[in-house]
C-alpha cells in the first residue's frame, strides 16, 4: 500500500512539475508563395497550452544578422526565461514566434529592387498562418514585436509601418540604417548592384526610422508602447549612434518611449538579460 | 543579578550600535579669501572614523542648482545609502565632502566675468582645507568627484580641467552647457557678463564639456574613470540631449567611460538610485 501511495505521489509530482514547463519547436516551416520558397520558424508554447483551452497573446521575436529561428531558443534561452517569467507571474502566458529571416537575402524589409519581399511575406502570409495555426488571441492589443540588432531594426520598422498591428515594440541594440538619405545612397548600391536613384529614395522614405517617426500624426504618438535599449559599449556605429539619435528625435517629437542604455556590448549576454524585461513590458500591454 | 546583567547588556548594545553608522555634519564652514566670504559644506564620516586611526579616500559630491550643501544629505540620503553600501561591501569606507555652491553666483566654474572664482576656491582652498582637517588619504588615486545636474556639470569641468587630481568622475543628469559655439552666446546671456564674441569663443574653449572632451590628449584618454548617467525622461533638453552627445563623442574619440540611461526624469529618485552605483564605481582601480 505504501509503495502504491509513494508511486502515486511521485507520478502526481512529475505531472505537476511538467505542467510548469512550456515547449519549444525550432524547425517548423511554411511555404511562401511571395518568396517562392520554404521559410522556417520556431515557436514557444506556454506551460498550459496542451492542458488549457484558451487563446494567448503573441510576441513576434526577431533574430539578428547571421542568426536564424534557432538563436533566440539556443542563445536567448527563451524556454527557461519565458517559463520563469510566466510561472513567477511577472509575464502573462503568451506564445512566442521566431521567424527565420536569414540567408543571402537576410533582412526584414522588402528589398529596394522589389525582388525579395520579406515584409510582404511577414504580414500577408506569416502572421495569418501563425494566427490560424495556433490558438492566438486576435487583434492589435494582443500582438507585440521585439528583436535584436537586424531584428531590432525590423521591430522598429514593422511597428512604425503597421501601427494598427501591434500594441508594443521592443527593439534591442537595433541596427538603424538608413538614418540619412546620404547613408542610403552610399550603402544600398553596395548590396543591390542595379538599384536606381528613384528606388533608393523610395527605400529611404519607407525604411528610415527617424523619417517614419516624424510622420506619426499627433494623435497617434502613443499608439505603440516602445521599449528601446542598447549597450554602452556596442561596437557598431549604426547601433550606438543610431539609438541615441532616435531617442533624441523621439523626445523632441514627444513620442513616449522607454529608453535604456545598459552596461554591455553587442552580445547575447545583453539580449538574454533583456528578455525578462521585454516579457514584462509586453505583458503590460496584454493586460491593459 | 538580573538587573546587573540587563544593564551590562544595554551598555554593550549602546557601545556597539554606533559603529555601524556614519555621521553627517551639514552646516560646517570655512573662510574663503578667494571668494571673500564664508562658504559652507557638509561632510559624511564613515562608521569607524572615531574609533579607528586610519585615513580614508574622499569623494567630493556636488549639489544641483537651487540646492546647497544639505541637499545630498536631506534629499540624497547620503548617510543611509553610504552606510548600507559600506555594510554590504559595495564600497570601502570613505569620506564624502559636499561643498555649498549656492547663491546668486551659483555654479562650480569661475564665472564668465571673472568676478566669482569658485573653481579656484574649490582647488586652492576647499580641497586643501578638507584634506588637512579630516583624515583623508592623499593623492589622485584616493580622490573622486561626482554630482547631479549643475553638480554634474561641475564634475565634468573639474575632472576635465584637472585630470591629475581625480581617479574617477561620476556625473548624474549633468547639465552639459552649450553643445556648439553658436549656442554659447545664448547660453551666456544669463550671466550678462557683456563678453565680446572673442571672449565668448575663449570661454567656450575652456568651459564647454564637449569641447574639453575633444581636447583630451591621446595619451590621457584613460586618465580619469568616467561614469555618466541620465534618466530617459529627463525634461531638460540640455541634459537628455547633451549626455547622449557626450557619450557619442567619447565613443568616437575612444575615451573609455561607463554610460547608463535609466528609467526616470530629473529627479532625486534617479540620483538616489545612482549613488550606490557611484560608490561602487569609484572603488575600482
Amino acid at each position: 500500500m505504501k509503495k502504491i501511495y509513494t508511486l502515486s505521489v511521485s507520478c502526481l509530482l512529475v505531472v505537476s512539475l511538467q505542467a510548469q514547463q512550456g515547449k519549444v519547436f525550432d524547425n517548423l516551416s511554411l511555404e511562401s508563395k511571395i518568396l517562392k520558397t520554404t521559410k522556417k520558424y520556431a515557436i514557444y508554447l506556454p506551460p498550459d497550452y496542451e492542458t488549457s483551452q484558451r487563446s494567448y497573446p503573441v510576441l513576434y521575436l526577431l533574430h539578428g544578422g547571421g542568426g536564424n529561428q534557432i538563436v533566440w531558443v539556443q542563445n536567448g534561452n527563451v524556454l527557461n526565461q519565458a517559463d520563469d517569467a510566466i510561472n513567477s507571474g511577472k509575464a502573462t502566458p503568451m506564445i512566442i514566434v521566431m521567424p527565420e529571416a536569414s540567408g543571402p537575402k537576410r533582412g526584414y524589409t522588402n528589398d529596394p529592387t522589389g525582388e525579395w519581399l520579406y515584409e510582404d511575406y511577414f504580414f500577408k502570409e506569416f502572421i495569418p498562418y501563425i494566427e490560424s495555426t495556433y490558438r492566438i488571441r486576435k487583434g492589435r492589443r494582443y500582438r507585440a514585436i521585439a528583436g535584436l540588432s537586424m531584428g531590432g531594426r525590423g521591430t522598429f520598422l514593422y511597428a512604425l509601418r503597421h501601427p494598427e498591428m501591434f500594441s508594443a515594440a521592443c527593439p534591442l541594440s537595433a541596427a538603424t540604417f538608413p538614418l540619412t538619405l546620404d547613408e542610403a545612397k552610399e550603402r544600398l548600391p553596395q548590396r543591390y548592384k542595379n538599384v536606381t536613384e528613384e528606388q533608393i529614395v523610395e527605400y529611404f522614405n519607407n525604411y528610415s526610422i527617424p523619417e517614419l517617426m516624424k510622420k506619426i500624426p499627433g494623435d497617434r504618438k502613443n499608439a505603440i508602447r516602445w521599449y528601446i535599449e542598447c549597450g554602452d559599449d556596442d561596437a557598431l556605429e549604426q547601433v550606438y549612434v543610431g539609438n541615441c539619435l532616435i531617442h533624441i528625435e523621439m523626445r523632441k517629437l514627444e513620442i513616449p518611449h522607454e529608453f535604456r542604455i545598459r552596461d554591455g556590448a553587442h552580445t547575447w549576454e545583453l539580449w538574454r538579460s533583456a528578455l525578462p524585461t521585454v516579457l514584462e513590458f509586453v505583458t503590460a500591454s496584454f493586460h491593459n | 543579578m538580573k538587573k546587573f546583567l540587563l544593564l551590562l547588556g544595554l551598555i554593550t548594545l549602546g557601545t556597539q550600535s554606533p559603529a555601524q553608522e556614519g555621521t553627517v555634519y551639514d552646516h560646517l564652514s570655512l573662510e574663503s579669501r578667494i571668494l571673500k566670504t564664508t562658504k559652507k559644506y557638509a561632510i559624511y564620516l564613515p562608521p569607524d572614523y572615531e574609533t579607528s586611526e586610519r585615513s580614508y579616500p574622499v569623494l567630493y559630491l556636488l549639489h544641483g542648482a537651487g540646492g546647497d550643501q544639505t541637499e545630498w544629505v536631506q534629499r540624497g540620503e547620503v548617510k543611509h545609502i553610504t552606510d548600507k553600501a559600506i555594510r554590504d561591501g559595495i564600497t570601502k569606507p570613505l569620506i564624502i565632502a559636499m561643498p555649498d555652491a549656492s547663491g546668486p553666483d551659483r555654479g562650480y566654474a569661475n564665472n564668465p566675468a571673472g568676478t566669482w572664482l569658485y573653481e579656484d576656491y574649490f582647488f586652492e582652498e576647499f580641497i586643501p582645507f578638507i584634506e588637512k582637517t579630516y583624515r583623508v588619504r592623499p593623492g589622485k588615486m584616493n580622490r573622486s568627484v561626482a554630482g547631479l545636474s549643475m553638480g554634474g556639470n561641475g564634475t565634468f569641468i573639474f575632472a576635465l580641467h584637472h585630470p591629475e587630481m581625480f581617479k574617477a568622475a561620476c556625473s548624474l543628469s549633468a547639465a552639459t552647457g552649450p553643445l556648439s559655439p553658436e549656442t554659447a552666446k545664448e547660453y551666456l546671456k544669463r550671466w550678462d557678463a557683456g563678453l565680446s564674441d572673442e571672449q565668448i569663443r575663449e570661454w567656450y574653449q575652456k568651459y564647454s564639456v564637449l569641447e574639453l572632451i575633444k581636447q583630451i590628449p591621446e595619451n590621457r584618454k584613460a586618465a580619469v574613470r568616467w561614469y555618466i548617467t541620465c534618466g530617459d525622461d529627463d525634461h531638460i533638453e540640455n541634459v537628455y540631449e547633451g549626455n547622449c552627445l557626450i557619450h557619442l563623442t567619447m565613443r568616437k574619440l575612444e575615451v573609455p567611460h561607463e554610460f547608463r540611461i535609466t528609467d526616470g526624469g530629473h529627479t532625486w529618485e534617479v540620483w538616489r538610485r545612482a549613488l550606490p552605483e557611484v560608490l561602487e564605481f569609484i572603488n575600482f582601480p
